[in-house]
């Protein structure tokens, strides 16, 4: 009897292809789809180009899965979502720090929650449309960058569970996104030509200050306007609230300056960010917390390809372990590591874990 | 591949093999039974045979009955039309969300109304309504039997009570037209809402059968067909295939309802020889509706599980967009949260068998076994 493999479809190219590869390899899938948020009440321009409307997403899901003859069902995830991801993303602004709720996303739900259900469905498998490969080495299941590198998503899967790694297939991982649009087509699959979703999909036009707005209206009335502080701490204007910033960021100063201005940091208990010229966000070091470990955890220290965001290549540093957290050094100074953002820690193409950056330390 | 067997007739009755056949004669009927020529009189005639079949079948004169799009538009029809700003309904806490809503909405043009609360059987008592009537209401509505657990209320003391205090009275008969008998007249009914597909009719088509006497506004103002109480050509094949669906219901109902308890009686016995441990929601019930609590098994899985087995079967009031809030059924009866969601439903109707209900209980056996328990639900994890 096939092996029962329960396959995450979100109603997009990826993981219809990721059903179909399953389904060559032998398996007997049964396609899912997360409901994860109430879209209508989602707000937003919910015409813009990058959305793909969840009813339709749940639809040709369903649709794919039926051509194919597996069975699809629309499992209800909202309270996890809201309480895991969404209420965890707005209290991250809230305290001056940029989350990254896909990374929470695929933990709790992709994974954790997943999981549970394969269980209940006979100890089966999981499987996803993420570009990303799994290997063994030594008898160990390792997670592998994907081989398209452009497409990579290993950067937003360093916190599932290492146990899970060996009931997880990853079909997409030697695929380059032309190759999975190709096999869509060529197998009349209804979501092949589905736009590729962008930003976070339950600020679906992108705005997440719009999103604050309206999810902690209150909250961000309390905090109010604030000062915009160069680093001398001479007051240069001021702000709405240090919530609607992120490290990083140019737009939204309103300040006239001979040279551009980017915000450096946020300072939430006095309500103020403070602005600096481009070289001065350069930094080298981090402390790194909530450490996850897809290998045998390491100790000391260990040199590694560090990425501090999702469309970063990678940088060499070093990293010192001490308990629940880590230092991290680059060789090489960064720009804008953002509290908030994971550090996801690479040997080569082998992911061997990550963290979220807690704060930055002075070189 | 498993051997497909369906356990849904609470959701929808495959479609009839003669009714299948009166679909596609009826739909060699060129003409609108509105036209005054050769064609339209002849759409007329098997319009009028069909209602005049249906009316017979119910005990009510023909201009009483009005084809609908199905039980929805039925009971919507008779809030809608019926309902002053200012009037009182009293109504129960089991309806059928396409009672429930409308009232909800008549709420806000100023209708009041008052949910009653079923027992722990699952039935909601005449005497319980009465406690809730107040000098406006101007409405009883309450279903015949619960599409979840089956439970049959007593719709004749619910009609005498109300026929008592002068008020109207009105049901939704969806799951029990074609199963139990139903004459409107003996039970006091003002209005009765059915649907076709539940009896193996086509689905899109219903009725509201609404006794003379009785004014109501049209819900969907238009033309004058339907005896003017329902604008829009009338869908004359699906009208046709509902006769015949409701004939053939009515020539067996006896003979059903005593399979359908066999039916019952094998499901349950396998069950209990296999040792599962489970817990019958609602007492009295229609045969063909099995509700059952496995403790610890989540409902939601229990459905994948066997539907990978090859069984159709449903879990509370799951819709199709995917949010599966706890059967609002089975809380009114004062079951917990986590017991509704432990909840699934079995459903059997004219195309059933014994052995099938023998097959579908040793699965629930096989699946609780390689579940185990407890296991927890995603919303609660």
């Amino acid at each position: 009897m096939a092996e029962r493999i329960v396959v995450a479809m979100s109603g997009g190219v990826d993981s219809s292809v990721a059903l179909l590869k399953v389904l060559e390899a032998g398996y007997e899938p049964i396609g899912v789809t997360m409901k994860l948020w109430e879209y209508r009440d989602m707000g937003g321009n919910l015409l813009a180009e990058s959305n793909c409307c969840p009813v339709e997403a749940v639809n040709l899901a369903r649709d794919v899965c039926v051509s194919l003859g597996v069975p699809h069902y629309t499992l209800d995830f909202r309270d996890t979502f809201k309480r895991l991801v969404v209420d965890d993303f707005i209290s991250e602004y809230l305290a001056g720090r940029t989350p990254n709720p896909c990374v929470r996303c695929n933990s709790y739900l992709k994974w954790d929650a997943l999981i549970d259900y394969a269980d209940q469905l006979g100890q089966a498998k999981i499987a996803t449309g993420h570009y990303a490969r799994i290997s063994t080495a030594n008898g160990q299941p390792r997670l592998l960058k994907g081989r398209d590198l452009h497409k990579d998503q290993s950067y937003v899967l360093w916190g599932i569970p290492r146990e899970t790694l060996q009931r997880t297939v990853l079909p997409l991982g030697d695929l380059t996104k032309q190759e999975v649009r190709r096999l869509a087509e060529e197998n009349g699959l209804a979501t092949a030509h589905v736009p590729d979703s962008q930003d976070i999909c339950f600020v679906a036009d992108g705005d997440y200050r719009r999103f604050l707005q309206e999810q902690a209206g209150p909250q961000l009335e309390r905090i109010g306007s604030g000062d915009i502080l160069d680093e001398a701490g001479v007051v240069l204007g001021s702000h709405p609230g240090y919530a609607h910033y992120t490290v990083g960021q140019r737009r939204g100063l309103g300040l006239s300056s001979p040279e551009p201005l980017y915000v450096k940091a946020l300072d939430p208990a006095h309500n103020t960010i403070t602005v600096a010229a481009q070289q001065s966000l350069y930094g080298s070091r981090c402390e790194v917390r909530n450490l996850n470990w897809l290998c045998d955890p390491p100790e000391g220290t260990l040199q590694v390809q560090a990425r501090i965001r999702y469309n970063s290549s990678g940088a060499a540093a070093e990293l010192s372990l001490n308990g629940e957290q880590a230092i991290l050094t680059f060789t090489e100074p960064q720009l804008a590591i953002t509290a908030g953002q994971s550090a996801v820690f690479y040997d080569g193409d082998v992911l061997l874990g990550g963290g979220v950056i807690s704060r930055r330390l002075a070189a | 591949m498993n051997e497909q067997v369906y356990c849904d007739y609470a959701a929808t009755a495959p479609l009839r093999p003669e009714v299948q056949a009166a679909l596609a004669e009826a739909g060699r009927l060129e003409g609108n039974p509105s036209s005054i020529h050769w064609a339209g009189q002849t759409a007329k005639v098997h319009l009028e045979r069909a209602r005049s079949s249906v009316a017979a079948a119910l005990g009510v004169e023909p201009r009483e009955i009005i084809f609908t799009s199905g039980g929805t538009e039925a009971n919507n029809t008779v809030f809608a039309g019926l309902l002053q700003p200012g009037d009182h309904v009293v109504t129960s806490a089991i309806e059928h969300p396409c009672v429930q809503r409308p009232l909800e909405r008549l709420a806000k043009w100023g209708v009041t109304f008052s949910t009653v609360a079923p027992d722990a059987t699952g039935a909601v008592q005449a005497g319980d309504l009465e406690q809730a009537l107040r000098p406006e209401t101007r409405l009883i509505s309450l279903m015949a039997v619960n599409n979840e657990t089956g439970v049959i209320n007593d719709l004749a003391a619910a009609g005498e009570m109300a026929a008592q205090h002068n008020i109207l009275f009105h049901t939704d008969a969806v799951q029990a037209l074609g199963k139990i008998p139903l004459n409107a007249a003996q039970l006091g009914l003002h209005f009765l809402a059915a649907s076709a597909h539940k009896i193996g009719g086509p689905k899109g088509m219903g009725l509201l059968l609404a006794r003379s006497g009785t004014p109501f506004m049209p819900l969907l103002a238009g033309g004058s067909q339907e005896n003017s109480h329902r604008g829009g050509t009338e869908n004359l094949a699906g009208i046709i295939g509902f006769a015949k669906a409701l004939e053939l219901a009515l020539a067996e109902q006896e003979e059903l309802h005593k399979r359908q308890a066999a039916i019952r009686k094998t499901f349950l016995a396998t069950l209990d020889r296999n040792r599962v441990h489970y817990r019958l929601n609602g007492a009295g019930a229609y045969p063909g509706i099995i509700n059952i609590q496995l403790p610890g098994i989540g409902g939601q899985a229990m459905v994948m599980n066997m539907d990978a087995e090859g069984f159709a079967i449903s879990y509370g009031s799951s819709c199709a967009s995917g949010t599966a809030e706890p059967s609002h059924v089975l809380l009114a009866m004062g079951l917990t949260e986590q017991a509704a969601a432990e909840s699934i439903r079995f459903s059997f109707g004219y195309g059933s068998s014994e052995a099938q209900a023998e097959g579908a209980a040793a699965a629930v056996s096989r699946v609780v076994a390689r579940m185990g328990q407890p296991a927890a639900e995603p919303a609660v994890s």
